[in-house]
């Protein structure tokens, strides 16, 4: 049987580890929540400029209204009292390719991609690199906007990496000019999962990193969620009234057995329906 | 809340602009003084003339399973009950008991364990459902049996299956144990992956709860902690 090896930690006698550093001698009061959840991910500290751009894109994509459809899971099932069940199983809602911040991975993929065809070209050369891969790729994560013009997160997180000096990174460039691309040649507008994609590239993040570190950026949503759920034990989120409900399935019908059943001992008060499907 | 917020708030979002329904929609239960499933009244006719088995056949395929699907699909399930305690969902099952913690929490972890260790099983065996799907009358070597103990198991199951008056043609080839249950799976009336992928996770939930549910509570001091052993490094 083979040992297996982590880097993420051990605990040790009078002193821990994780990722390489003595938690209580040289983490405590030194790192911060977002620096620890970063290492989780990315294996090694955090400069304070890349914390503040992940505090940054936190705070762009802090969406918790109860009704997006991860987040109703976590109320619904920390309904009966219990946080911890609705915060979990918010989670797999999470695992989906459309509403999730895997998404973030795939977008990252592509423009990874796009930023080198793009080095080092301007003009008519550019323009010909972002229509090839467009063509290349019909389904660009990161692009479209649902129920609305423009994605406000994008626009949000735009002016915050100008303000941070961050717009002139180089995959950050490369959703910028895909974006106008797309917007001017297929009126496409693209959402924030473009822009978290870049300015995780940016940081040096691997695809990979990008879409679980993209995942953790959303926890407090699930948090405030399951927490006030729990607390509330709402008797709607446990159970909907029935009147709630449309049923469109099948009409109501005998089984082959009881209608045999009924053929050789018809019972009274048994609740026909008109058109029976054997 | 300030003036500033509840500006912002009594504005609408898109949640609320955009059209939604006003109902759930359901399409396997009517909801109800008597519910019913797939249109048959559960109470009133399913439980008096059919086994719980093919009432979850049913649920599964919208249909009810002629005898014989329905003794294939509770064979199969049989055969793939026995979720030992070293494979990770029942591993992990055990570990969760041990911390001793509501059993809604071993139920779901279990649920999770075994639900990703089916989604690997089929996605492993996409190539065998495929053939399927085309009518193969015999296995590629590809789906062959790895040793003798799974040739055994695949000629119990079909042994089974015969004795139940039950024939999968299938199975009379060389072919492995999980693409045997699978084949006997889709012979019951399972077209989906999917169907298949919720067909393992109930057959084996049973098996994994009670495993759990055995182990003492609190144990921690019984449970080999470095089973497997994991050393910390700092080399990437």
């Amino acid at each position: 049987m083979k040992t297996i090896h982590t880097r993420v930690a051990h605990a040790g006698v009078g002193e821990h580890m994780f990722f390489g550093h003595q938690v209580l001698s040289d983490l405590l009061g030194k790192e911060t929540l977002t620096g620890l959840l970063a290492m989780a991910i990315l294996g090694r500290r955090v400069t304070v400029e890349e914390r503040d751009l992940l505090d940054g894109l936190t705070g762009s994509v802090t969406a918790a209204d109860p009704r997006i459809w991860p987040l109703k899971v976590s109320r619904m099932l920390a309904s009966r009292g219990e946080m911890l069940a609705g915060f979990a199983a918010g989670q797999l809602a999470m695992m989906g390719t459309y509403i999730s911040p895997r998404i973030i991975g795939h977008a990252a993929e592509h423009l990874g991609r796009l930023r080198i065809a793009l080095d080092g070209k301007s003009g008519e050369d550019l323009e010909r690199a972002l229509r090839d891969h467009v063509d290349a790729n019909p389904r660009l994560a990161g692009y479209g906007v649902p129920l609305r013009e423009q994605d406000e997160r994008l626009q949000a997180l735009r002016r915050f990496m100008g303000r941070s000096g961050r717009a002139a990174l180089p995959n950050w460039r490369a959703q910028a000019a895909l974006s106008e691309h797309l917007l001017r040649e297929k009126g496409l507008a693209a959402n924030v999962g473009i822009g978290l994609a870049a300015a995780l590239l940016d940081m040096d993040c691997t695809p990979t990193q990008a879409g679980a570190l993209s995942t953790l950026l959303h926890q407090h949503d699930f948090a405030a969620n399951a927490f006030e759920a729990a607390q509330q034990c709402s008797e709607e989120m446990q159970r909907l009234p029935d009147e709630c409900v449309s049923y469109i399935g099948p009409s109501p019908r005998i089984s082959p057995r009881a209608a045999a059943a009924d053929r050789a001992q018809p019972r009274v008060g048994l609740d026909k329906p008109d058109s029976a499907t054997p | 809340m300030n003036i500033r917020n509840a500006d912002v708030a009594r504005r609408k979002g898109p949640l609320d602009d955009a059209p939604w329904p006003d109902k759930l929609t359901a399409r396997v239960v009517a909801p109800g003084d008597t519910p019913r499933l797939h249109g048959y009244d559960v109470e009133g006719d399913l439980a008096r003339h059919y086994s719980f088995v093919e009432t979850v056949l049913l649920s599964l395929t919208g249909e009810l399973p002629s005898p014989p699907q329905a003794r294939a699909f509770e064979i199969a399930l049989q055969f793939l009950s026995p979720a030992t305690v070293n494979e990770a969902p029942t591993h992990a099952a055990v570990i969760v008991r041990i911390c001793n913690v509501l059993t809604s929490a071993i139920l779901g972890t279990a649920a999770i364990g075994l639900g990703e260790e089916a989604r690997a099983s089929l996605v492993q065996h996409e190539g065998w459902l495929r053939c399927l799907d085309a009518g193969a009358t015999a296995a590629a070597a590809e789906w062959a049996p790895q040793s003798q103990a799974e040739r055994a198991s695949v000629e119990r199951l079909r042994d089974a299956l015969l004795g139940a008056g039950v024939v999968v043609p299938i199975l009379n080839g060389n072919i492995g144990r999980t693409p045997a249950i699978l084949a006997t799976l889709r012979f019951a009336g399972l077209q989906r992956a999917e169907q298949m992928e919720v067909a393992f996770v109930l057959a084996r939930l049973p098996a994994t709860l009670a495993e759990a549910l055995a182990t003492p509570s609190h144990s921690y001091r019984d449970y080999p902690v470095d089973l497997p052993a994991v050393r910390y490094t700092e080399e990437s």
